[in-house]
């Protein structure tokens, strides 16, 4: 593959760690590169819900045509300097259409995070209940899940992403994408669960509740399930940036979002016949990109380090 | 260990078929038909019919799948009379659309996708591995710090914004290098080498920021252990307890993903590829996809599956050539 996969996995998941959500955040905010990180994450969250106030402030929206804006002579290059840079707008202009950059990299930014946490909710609940299930029982349920953990694992995802999603045209992309995703990664997340549901499933408070006449479901849910929280958020929020890539991977090749809606990766995409000419035009949806999977990564990290008391050794 | 290399391959066809299996049914399960991918747009409906006859389309999936394994094996034909085609083993297909066999595309394209996954590969793997053992070894250090910081900007970097801010500097502004096309090694090996560096370098610098932090990781974790300490205190030199106690046992996970990202690579750098217009396998399957044309499709998928799983099993022999443990539970 070419590296935009969900791949990175935490060394080490934290043994037994129960978080309390306020002290996990006074942790985090205590480091500055963590602290830095999370203000961008927030800030784009809140640009992305923002998004038709952003557009409606700077007078356009994301599919809106300002032919004014381009120089037909020069082949629809933006008139003026850096890509169309001006005071109506913002972040300049698309060659060609003239739509605004600005209006569609914050509509972009909605559509890159909707996808992107969507994914890692269905790839959370997959991974948390199959490991669970797979670590807790063993046996031939924890074969069966084991053996399609490897199986999928061992799949080239992005070929196969790419096989399934091109098969498919008539289904509404976002909510593919977000499937196709969360199914390709789960088996991360379930590999970490089932190694953490095998070690708690010998838990002497587990005997016990057991010998109290716990049923198994209660076991599952009220004794194994909430020491799970703190590894299953580690490898969630790893697991983030690498859906923002994917999704803005397949896009830029063709078979993410359809236009109109924006995204970067298929901004990045229309930006290539430009490059030469236009380098803002790549630059503004690049470095939106960049920015969000390098504060995601910042983040993760922070939070398996707070986590996991063995890589905060390191 | 003949017989634990034995086993391995098994296992490795048994998933070889699953795979297959997999592809073959989404492609059929899915909606797009693949008779009117192999006529285009402007198909008459008896055309159509008649390709259906032709690609077995109306025999049942299963007679479909049989069809097609035996033709890996044992090659096949299509149609009949004035239309006929063959299809050499192994046949993964023939395409209607550049009237080739699947399997003589994906071999045309294969060096262009050995040089970059190979090049990129030894790149990342020196500067990868040298980082994260510097940086393990001077932790905390402003060294430690700086290439910590740039590894994490590489693993963010998405690669066709790596490859496009490359060309524009390196081709357009300063005019260092010329445009990336195919140049066969064996005919201009200095050509060859000028058009295959910016996407090594595009790559590298993901798998670079990769590596470095996995190496350093694993590194400081020997570094602690307790092996290390007694190495130390039976007299050893520090070097040598780098390199034969510290440094050997951090390689080994990086022996896995090595394994796995140039098995990967191997079967086609499909945005690299596409972004620097460069015809490996990568950029055969962007093609295929937007031009629909479905053998192709699933005959990359499969040929670059076969790659990864390949890798898997390379890696498992390793493993158990470097650790005799995993030989006797395996």
């Amino acid at each position: 593959m070419t590296g935009t996969l969900p791949a990175p996995v935490p060394s080490a998941a934290p043994p037994h760690v129960g978080p309390r959500e306020s002290s996990l955040l006074r942790r985090l905010l205590a480091q500055r590169s963590a602290a830095v990180a999370l203000t961008v994450v927030v800030l784009l969250v809140l640009v992305a819900l923002a998004a038709p106030l952003i557009a409606w402030a700077a007078g356009t929206s994301p599919t809106d045509f300002h032919s004014e804006a381009v120089d037909p002579a020069l082949g629809g290059l933006p008139r003026g300097t850096g890509g169309g840079i001006s005071a109506t707008h913002w972040l300049g202009v698309e060659p060609g259409s003239g739509r605004d950059i600005l209006a569609r990299v914050v509509y972009g930014a909605r559509v890159s995070l909707l996808i992107a946490l969507l994914a890692t909710a269905v790839s959370v609940a997959l991974g948390t209940a199959l490991g669970l299930v797979a670590g807790f029982f063993g046996g031939w349920t924890d074969t069966v899940v084991g053996r399609l953990m490897d199986l999928l694992m061992s799949f080239p995802a992005l070929i196969f992403m790419i096989a399934l999603i091109s098969a498919a045209p008539g289904v509404n992309r976002q909510l593919l994408l977000v499937v196709v995703l969360g199914f390709f990664g789960w088996p991360y997340v379930g590999r970490i669960v089932r190694g953490q549901a095998m070690v708690l499933a010998r838990g002497e408070f587990v005997a016990a509740a057991r010998v109290l006449g716990a049923s198994r479901r209660a076991l599952l849910a009220r004794e194994v399930l909430p020491n799970l929280s703190g590894p299953v958020l580690v490898v969630a929020t790893m697991s983030i940036p690498g859906y923002v890539a994917t999704e803005a991977g397949l896009s830029f090749l063709g078979i993410g979002v359809r236009p109109p809606t924006p995204s970067w990766g298929q901004m990045i995409a229309s930006a290539v016949p430009w490059y030469a000419a236009d380098p803002v035009y790549f630059l503004v949806p690049g470095v939106f990109l960049f920015v969000t999977v390098l504060a995601f990564n910042v983040l993760g990290d922070a939070v398996r380090d707070a986590l996991d008391p063995r890589s905060r050794r390191r | 260990m003949i017989l634990y290399v034995l086993r391995r391959l098994a296992a490795t066809a048994a998933i070889l078929l699953v795979v297959c299996a997999a592809t073959f049914a989404i492609f059929y399960l899915m909606p797009a038909d693949p008779a009117q991918g192999a006529c285009g747009k402007a198909c008459s409906p008896e055309r159509i019919a008649e390709i259906r006859t032709t690609l077995g389309l109306n025999h049942s999936v299963f007679v479909q799948f049989r069809d097609y394994l035996v033709g890996i094996v044992a090659g096949r034909g299509f149609g009949t009379g004035a239309h006929a085609v063959n299809c050499p083993a192994p046949c993964l297909g023939f395409s209607f659309q550049t009237d080739q066999p699947v399997w003589r595309m994906l071999t045309d394209r294969l060096p262009v996708s050995v040089s970059i996954a190979v090049g990129a590969a030894a790149l990342w793997l020196i500067v990868g591995v040298t980082a994260g053992v510097v940086s393990a070894l001077r932790r905390g250090s402003l060294w430690d710090r700086a290439a910590m910081t740039a590894a994490l900007g590489g693993v963010s970097l998405p690669v066709y914004f790596t490859a496009l801010v490359l060309q524009y500097l390196l081709v357009v502004k300063l005019g260092l290098l010329p445009y990336p096309q195919a140049v066969p090694l064996t005919a201009d090996p200095v050509g060859w080498a000028g058009s295959m560096v910016m996407p090594w370098i595009t790559l590298a610098m993901l798998y670079a920021g990769i590596y470095a932090r996995i190496t350093r990781g694993e590194m400081l974790d020997s570094l602690g252990q307790n092996y290390v300490r007694t190495a130390r205190a039976k007299g050893l030199s520090e070097p040598a307890v780098l390199r034969r106690h510290a440094l050997r046992p951090a390689l080994m996970p990086i022996v896995t993903i090595f394994g796995m990202d140039l098995g990967a690579l191997l079967g086609g750098a499909l945005i690299t590829e596409s972004v620097f217009g460069l015809p490996g396998v990568g950029k055969l399957a962007a093609d295929a996809i937007n031009s629909a044309d479905q053998p192709v499709i699933l005959g990359v998928t499969l040929f670059a599956a076969s790659f990864v799983v390949l890798a898997n099993v390379a890696v498992d022999l390793v493993y158990a050539l470097l650790d005799p443990r995993v030989r006797a539970v395996g």
